[in-house]
Formats: C-alpha cells, structure tokens, sequence
C-alpha cells in the first residue's frame, strides 16, 4: 500500500500528515517526536482526548507501522473525521465555538509548560455540531515570549467574528478567498469612526496593525526580547483569557434574529411536511446509511431523520442564519451525526490553497450513498436558471440514492420565484418534462404527490 | 540560538499580544524598550550582547 500525504500538510517540517489504508497518520520528525513526548507526560492531554475535545490519537508501533515509517521518528494514528469541513462553511456559532476550543486547549497547555505553534481556524473540525482539536502537531514546549499564533488567530477566528458582530457582515465570503483570513491593516478598514470603540478593536485591531507597520524587526527577535524582558507563561495566559472573554462575548445580531425565528415558527404539523417524513422513512427502509448529503437543508429536520437511524448526514443551506439556527438547535438536542454547513449550491467551495489541493472543493471530498433534494430544484432552475438537465446530470455526478421533490409552477413558492422573471422564460419547467429527464439518468423507484396538490416526490436510484 | 517557528509571528503582533495581556504585558513591553535604550548608551552592555549574538551565531 502506498502511502499518500494529505496535501494540506507540508507546512511545518517537523511532521506530516498522510495515510495508508483508510487510516490518518502522523509522521514526527526528531524535534516533533520530542514534543510529543513533553505531551503525552502532561495531565491536560489525556483529559482532552478523553473529553473528546481533541481528536483521538495513538501511537503506532510493531507491525502496524506503514511503509513510510522508517522515515519518521516516531508515527502517530488519528480518528478519522467523517467529513471535512473549512471555516468559511461554518456558521457564526460554529467559528465561535470553534474559537472558543482552540483557546480552552491552548490555556490547558500553558498550565502545564506547554503551547501551541499556531492559532489557525483550521485546526478544528467537527463530529456533528461538536469541535474537535485535530493538529496534534502544534503542541510543543513552551518557548519565551507571547503566543507565536496570536496574529494567525486573530485573523482566521477574532476577524471574521467582529465583521459579523459589528458590522453585520457575513464572514464566509471574506474567508473563502483568504485562507489567511483578513490581515490587521485591512480589518483596521472595515472599522472606523465610532466602531473603533467596540471591545477588543482598539488592541487586537488597531494597536495591531500600527504596530506591524512601524516595527519591521523580525517577529521572532521581538518576541525573544520580550521573553527576556519576563514575558512569560501567566502573561500569555492572561492574554488567551482576555481573548477567551472578547470571543465568548461577541453576538451575531443576524443570527440571534435567526434563532428567534426558528423557534417561532418550526412547525412539524405541516400535512405536506408529514407526507414528505413518511415517504423518506419508506426510503430509509433497506437503505442503510453511512454518508448522506441534505443540500438544501433549511431546519435540517430531514437531515435528522436520516441521522435517527444511523450515518451522518452533511446537511446543507445557502442561508448562514438558518444553517445557524439549525447548528444551535442540534447541539441543544445532542445530535452529534449531522454536520450543519453553509454552503451556496449554485457556487459551492472551491479547491483552494496551494496547487489547488490544500483545501478540497465541497463535492470532492466524499462519496455519499442518500442525497436528499427537497424543495431544491425550483430554486435552482427559476433563481438561478441552471436547465433541468444540468441538475440532474450534477446530482447524478455527486451520486447515489436520491430523494427529490418537484414543486410544479403553480406552487406559491415557484409562483413567488418566477414573478420576478420574464413570462414564458422556463418553457420546460414542468413535471412531464422533469420526469423525463431524471428517468435518462435514474430509475424511478417511487412517487409521491403530496396533499397540497403542487409538489412530488421521486425515490431514484442511479443508472 | 534563535529557534524559529514555522510561522512568522509578525513583530506587530507579538507586540500587540503582549500589550493585550493589560497591565502586566504593558509593564514588559517599556522593560523591553528600557532595556533596549540601555543595551545602545552603555558601551560595556553593548559589547556583552554583541559577544553573546557572536558566541550564539557560533
């Protein structure tokens, strides 16, 4: 078996990542070896990985070492995440909490003489809408001076948080096209006149960026000499806390309004909404599950009654306040196999990062064996004018079992899409022609009018 | 011996890290510039750190 490096760690060259037969490894080199070492000697590690708050890790030893361990001075197994997921498709709440990890471990590290070598947004991912600490790699033992990620942490977790606390400004798409998030000077912009005065600005944005542009010595002298000047442990402790305090206290108005919202009006007693719940149980029947996809999720209550017998479910929706709504409503049930994304279906995440390969486009990364389309397609077609053939033909590249629900043109909601188009512009948007065009792809396994007279559902399994 | 990280911290932002620590990293910050302002006036502090940079670089 040949051993494949992830191609998102090349980065620190003390170790890397890469796997061998399904399993994620972790190769160290000397220094990283010895750090692991510092590691598995303390308290806190084994508390977190028990918790679960970082991911599970072994050390590989005998015969189950890969053929790339004789590089390594020691080899390392992690939990495989079920799905991975980047910032940009997590919700206010999800960066928050996400923000809120790294620095709870990162103050459990410094307890015990230990710190991190960065505070990148990357470092978590998620079991359902539960973070987890995965770069087991930037533990290592405490050098002198202020925390080295603080300016990395500042720009992929505090910023894009502020944009959206205080400017109202959804953050995905500034992190979409920034995988190092937004720099200090540039932030420093999006914040002026009175915002200036909000909490946390005036240090972490504007002494930080005046400060990197008037000190051009090098980080590491700087920090070195601070060290020397008593810069030590409690002092970088005392920093984490404070940006533990500003982060844990920063509101997104828009999804508090979100919130609200869905709990007002999420109503399960809908006739079509119990036609729709039974006509997927049916599905499910036979159907055992290990990955499904809900694009288009909205309250995610399909996605968990997917997730109710077994699998994990990615559930899907353009709309962040929505996707985080569900993300607040799934970790107050304890739902931990349904994993809420932001996702734009009509501009889904690209491949990022260096050669295009350091961060993977959404439908590259797994193979999902349901996907559920419910009240998806009219969006696509009427919003977006993407053919009927072209939905299809994309739903069948992504794969397997689909569930699909066709709302014809005199549905209110399809009425409501097209009055804002020209009459007569969606000639073949009808359920004959649909039905045509799915049966070139997929077999027609069931069908399902709903009560409400302008909606079908179609079970169909790939040709 | 200066061990590098493999992330620049950025000099701007360790500043603003140490600054953001109140009271106590304000108090560090001046001690480093005190001490900085010392190592440039005193020719005997300026020749210890210039031994000790050599003797690190060795």
């Amino acid at each position: 078996m040949i051993d494949l490096p992830e191609s998102a760690s090349f980065r620190d060259p003390d170790a890397s990542v890469f796997y061998a037969d399904g399993r994620v490894l972790r190769g160290l080199h000397a220094r990283a070896a010895d750090d692991w070492r510092a590691l598995t000697a303390t308290k806190f590690f084994p508390a977190l990985l028990a918790d679960r708050r970082v991911v599970g890790t072994e050390v590989v030893t005998g015969d189950a070492l890969p053929a790339s361990a004789g590089e390594f001075e020691a080899v390392l197994e992690h939990e495989r995440i079920p799905f991975i997921s980047y910032p940009y498709e997590w919700t206010f709440g999800m960066l928050r909490d996400a923000a809120l990890l790294h620095l709870d471990v990162l103050l459990a590290a410094l307890d015990e003489g230990m710190s991190m070598k960065d505070g990148y947004s990357f470092n978590v991912q998620w079991r359902g809408a539960n973070p987890t600490f995965i770069d087991v790699g930037s533990f290592e033992r405490m050098p002198t001076g202020p925390w080295i990620g603080y300016r990395q942490f500042c720009q992929t977790f505090l910023y894009p948080l502020m944009l959206d606390s205080y400017l109202r400004v959804p953050f995905q798409r500034y992190l979409v096209g920034h995988l190092d998030g937004l720099e200090p000077a540039e932030m420093l912009r999006f914040l002026s006149g009175r915002r200036r005065l909000r909490k946390g600005v005036f240090t972490h944005v504007y002494l930080h960026s005046v400060a990197g542009r008037r000190v051009t010595k090098g980080g590491e002298q700087i920090k070195e000499d601070l060290g020397k000047a008593g810069f030590g442990a409690e002092l970088t402790k005392t920093t984490v806390r404070k940006l533990a305090k500003l982060v844990g206290r920063l509101r997104s108005k828009r999804s508090e309004s979100g919130w609200n919202n869905y709990r007002t009006t999420c109503s399960y007693s809908d006739a079509d909404r119990d036609a729709k719940a039974t006509f997927i149980r049916q599905v499910l029947v036979g159907h055992p599950t290990t990955l499904a996809y809900d694009l288009g999720a909205n309250d995610g209550i399909y996605a968990r009654m997917v997730a109710e017998r077994g699998g994990y479910v990615v559930a899907v929706d353009s709309d962040d306040v929505t996707v985080d709504a569900m993300y607040r409503s799934l970790r107050e049930d304890g739902i931990t196999n349904v994993l809420p994304l932001v996702l734009n279906l009509v501009d889904p995440s690209p491949a990022r990062g260096w050669r295009n390969a350091e961060r993977r486009a959404f439908f590259d990364r797994a193979q999902p064996d349901l996907v559920l389309a419910l009240a998806l397609v009219h969006h696509l077609a009427l919003t977006a004018n993407v053919p009927l053939p072209e939905i299809i033909g994309w739903l069948h590249d992504i794969g397997g079992t689909l569930v699909i629900e066709f709302v014809e043109p005199h549905d209110p909601m399809a009425k409501q899409l097209l009055a804002n188009k020209r009459e007569g512009l969606f000639p073949h948007y009808r359920i004959d022609e649909f039905e045509k065009v799915l049966e070139q792809r997929y077999t027609i396994v069931a069908r399902s009018p709903l009560p409400g007279g302008s909606r079908t559902l179609y079970h169909a399994e790939p040709r | 011996m200066h061990i590098f990280g493999y992330l620049d911290s950025g000099s701007g932002s360790m500043i603003a890290s140490a600054l953001a620590a109140g009271f106590g990293g304000v108090v560090v910050f001046f001690k480093m510039i005190g001490r900085k302002v010392a190592n440039a006036v005193s020719p005997k502090r300026r020749r210890s750190a210039a031994e000790a940079a050599k003797t690190a670089g060795a």
